[in-house]
C-alpha cells in the first residue's frame, strides 16, 4: 500500500514526463471508449488539428483508465504538463475543445470530470 | 463494437499497449471467397500460457490484468456468430497472433467498416509505429506499409497527417476494389455503420 506522499510523488512525476512543451491530446482507445463512440471524436481532433493547421499539437490514444461509463474520455496535457480529463465527448464537444482549450488556453469546465 | 474495422482497431489498442513497434494486419478471403480471415500480428511483449488462456474470458477480467477485458471476448463473439473460428497464439517476449475467421454469406457477419480511417487514425497517433496491411481476395491482392507511404508522401513536402489522411483514402479505395461484390457492404461508398451516417449528413448536406 502506498502512502499519500508517495501517490502524490508519482503524479508530480507523470506531469514532470509530460512537460513536453506540446500540448498533447489522449483520446482512450480501449474498447470501452471505441464502444462509447472514441473514433468519431478522435476523427474530429484530426479534423480540427488538420484544418486549422495546428503545429503545436500532438494527437494521442490511451487504455482504459476505469471509469468506463464516463467514456469517450479526453484528457489533454497543456505545454507544462497540467492535465484536463473531459468526460462523455462527442464530435461537437472536440471541436470546442480545439477552439476554446487548445487554440484559447481556457479549461472547458462544463465537460471536465470533477 | 458495429464494425469488423473497430474491433482491429481495439486489438491494436492490445498491441500498442504491450509495446509492439510492428503490427501487421491481414484482411483475406478464401475458398472461394467463402471465408474472411482477419490476422492481427504485433511483436509486443506477448502473453503466457496462463494469460492467454484467460484473455477471451470476459469473466476471468481482473482489474489489475489489462490485457483482458470485453475486447477480445467480443472480437471471438462477432467470429463464432457466424460459424466462423478464433485463434489467439502468443509467446511471451515475442509477440501475439490473433486469426479470426468469418463466414462471409452469414447474416451476423458483421461490416468490415472504416479500415483507412483506423490506420488514419493510429499512423497519426502512433507515429514510430510499422503498420502493415494485407488485402487479398479472388480480385487481387494489396499491400500497404506505413512507414514506406508515408516517407514517400514526405518526402514530396506533405506533413505525417496529410500522409497519414492519404493512406485513409488510399486503403479505402483498395478495399472497395478488392473486396467489391465479394463483401457485399462494399462499392456506393456505404463502409460500415458509421460510414452510412457521414453519408446520409452529406446527403442532407447537400
Amino acid at each position: 500500500m502506498k502512502t499519500l506522499e508517495e501517490l502524490e510523488k508519482i503524479s508530480r512525476g507523470e506531469e514532470e514526463a509530460k512537460k513536453t512543451g506540446k500540448k498533447i491530446i489522449s483520446v482512450g482507445m480501449a474498447t470501452c471508449g471505441i464502444a462509447a463512440g472514441a473514433r468519431p471524436v478522435m476523427n474530429s481532433f484530426a479534423n480540427e488539428i488538420r484544418t486549422r493547421g495546428l503545429k503545436n499539437v500532438d494527437l494521442t490514444t490511451m487504455g482504459c483508465i476505469g471509469m468506463c461509463k464516463l467514456e469517450p474520455i479526453v484528457e489533454v496535457y497543456d505545454e507544462d504538463g497540467i492535465k484536463t480529463t473531459y468526460i462523455k465527448m462527442t464530435a461537437d464537444k472536440a471541436a470546442e475543445v480545439v477552439r476554446r482549450h487548445i487554440i484559447g488556453g481556457e479549461v472547458c469546465k462544463e465537460y471536465t470530470a470533477e | 463494437m458495429k464494425e469488423l474495422s473497430l474491433h482491429i482497431m481495439d486489438v491494436m489498442q492490445n498491441s500498442i499497449t504491450a509495446e509492439s513497434s510492428r503490427i501487421a494486419i491481414s484482411v483475406k478471403t478464401c475458398d472461394n471467397d467463402r471465408l474472411l480471415t482477419i490476422t492481427v500480428e504485433d511483436n509486443g511483449y506477448g502473453m503466457d500460457e496462463e494469460t492467454l488462456k484467460r484473455a477471451t474470458d470476459p469473466f476471468h477480467t481482473s482489474r489489475t490484468t489489462r490485457l483482458v477485458g470485453l475486447g477480445l471476448p467480443m472480437f471471438k463473439e462477432a467470429a463464432l456468430l457466424t460459424g466462423g473460428d478464433f485463434v489467439l497464439e502468443s509467446e511471451k517476449g515475442k509477440g501475439t497472433v490473433l486469426t479470426a475467421v468469418f463466414v462471409n454469406g452469414s447474416i451476423d457477419r458483421q461490416p468490415l467498416g472504416d479500415l483507412g480511417n483506423v490506420f488514419f487514425l493510429t499512423m497519426l497517433s502512433h507515429q514510430d509505429l510499422e503498420l502493415s496491411l494485407v488485402l487479398s481476395s479472388s480480385r487481387g491482392t494489396f499491400y500497404f506499409e506505413s512507414k514506406k507511404f508515408a516517407a514517400a508522401l514526405e518526402r514530396r513536402g506533405d506533413s505525417h497527417m496529410d500522409a497519414a489522411f492519404g493512406a485513409e483514402t488510399f486503403i479505402n479505395e483498395q478495399a472497395e476494389m478488392i473486396f467489391k461484390d465479394i463483401l457485399p457492404e462494399m462499392g456506393g461508398g456505404l463502409r460500415g455503420i458509421e460510414g452510412s451516417c457521414k453519408a446520409d449528413k452529406r446527403q442532407a448536406a447537400l
